[in-house]
């Protein structure tokens, strides 16, 4: 897909990294930019901004029931651990210090009646783990009734959120509803050594 | 259950222990955390739980309280799991003491370094309460 003319500059050059559901990449590189594509899934932009390092997630909590409102059910406990997994991920290639992270957050929009409301419910859960662990929000383009692209570049911290247009939310849609329904909720962890 | 955990024995408790009588420590620094494991001991008939928000914390609650097995996150900002461990195997008093490391992935790297310095056992997150069972019954035996 080519980046639209009104794209930043810093943004039409270098490496792009898409990101894709379920996973999580950290970078200091300075001319690399992360990408996803967001429906009703969430993608946080962490950075430690004195080590400019930075990374970007993207999740889905996909249960449609009231589970979701249960804060620690299997639905929030993967969204809880991916929210830590990206966050050790910048501390560890950073200073180490919770104090020096900034995070923007993305995404939960309202794409397809067969989606219920899985967008708010992301964005209530991402909400509510900011709250709960003391993070500032930088940043933030959550909602609405459409997808999004958001680029985001590790090294500097620079978001960029773009609303799409219908045809491709609506095939954004379709793929988060596939995931719905196969309930890939929770994501079995690997977990092979059998040491003890 | 306080009182049979006895500092220098490896076998720290011998008869089926009560999930309601075990007192946990829970250490992890984010509280959605320390509130998912809350949640799963709570299910698996835990009542005595204790929090600690930093390897630092901990060992001040260690000081206070009388418990029979810690479960720990790794990665931590000031006191991190390993060198948690390494402080409660150093000590007398908590030498024997049960404990669970809890962290994000599997690297066997890490494990054998825990498991060099004592640790019990090892959970990968994101866990759920049949898991975390498993990995408390290896530990301190079939809950009854």
């Amino acid at each position: 897909m080519a980046l639209p003319n009104s794209l930043p500059p810093e943004f039409d050059r270098g490496v792009v990294t898409t990101v894709h559901q379920g996973e999580c990449h950290v970078s200091g590189d300075v001319d690399l930019t992360f990408s996803t594509v967001l429906g009703s899934c969430i993608s946080a932009c962490v950075r430690d901004r004195v080590a400019n390092v930075g990374g970007m997630n993207h999740f889905l909590l996909a249960e449609q029931s009231g589970s979701a409102k249960d804060r620690y059910g299997a639905s929030a406990r993967y969204g809880a651990f991916a929210m830590e997994q990206l966050i050790n991920k910048v501390l560890s290639k950073g200073t180490g210090k919770k104090s020096n992270l900034e995070i923007k957050v993305f995404g939960g929009g309202k794409i397809n009646a067969s989606l219920d409301d899985v967008g708010l419910k992301n964005i209530e859960f991402v909400r509510s783990f900011m709250a709960d662990e003391g993070y500032m929000m930088m940043g933030e383009d959550l909602g609405g009734n459409y997808a999004r692209r958001v680029l985001f570049k590790p090294y500097s911290g620079r978001a960029f959120c773009k609303r799409l247009d219908s045809d491709v939310g609506a095939n954004v849609a379709r793929e988060e509803l596939a995931i719905a329904k196969r309930r890939v909720v929770v994501a079995p962890p690997v977990d092979d050594i059998e040491l003890f | 259950m306080h009182g049979a955990v006895s500092p220098g024995t490896k076998k720290v408790i011998k008869t089926m222990p009560k999930a309601s009588a075990v007192s946990v420590l829970v250490v992890d620094d984010q509280q959605s955390m320390r509130g998912i494991c809350k949640y799963i001991l709570t299910q698996l008939g835990f009542k005595d739980i204790i929090e600690a928000k930093s390897g630092r914390d901990a060992l001040g609650k260690l000081e206070k309280a009388n418990v029979d097995l810690i479960i720990s996150d790794w990665n931590m900002e000031d006191i991190d799991g390993l060198t948690l461990l390494k402080v409660i195997r150093k000590h007398p008093r908590t030498q024997a003491m049960p404990f669970i490391m809890a962290t994000g992935r599997s690297d066997k790297e890490q494990v054998k370094e825990a498991i060099s310095f004592g640790v019990n056992n090892y959970i990968v997150k994101p866990y759920d309460a049949s898991t975390m069972k498993k990995r408390i019954e290896a530990v301190i035996g079939a809950l009854s």
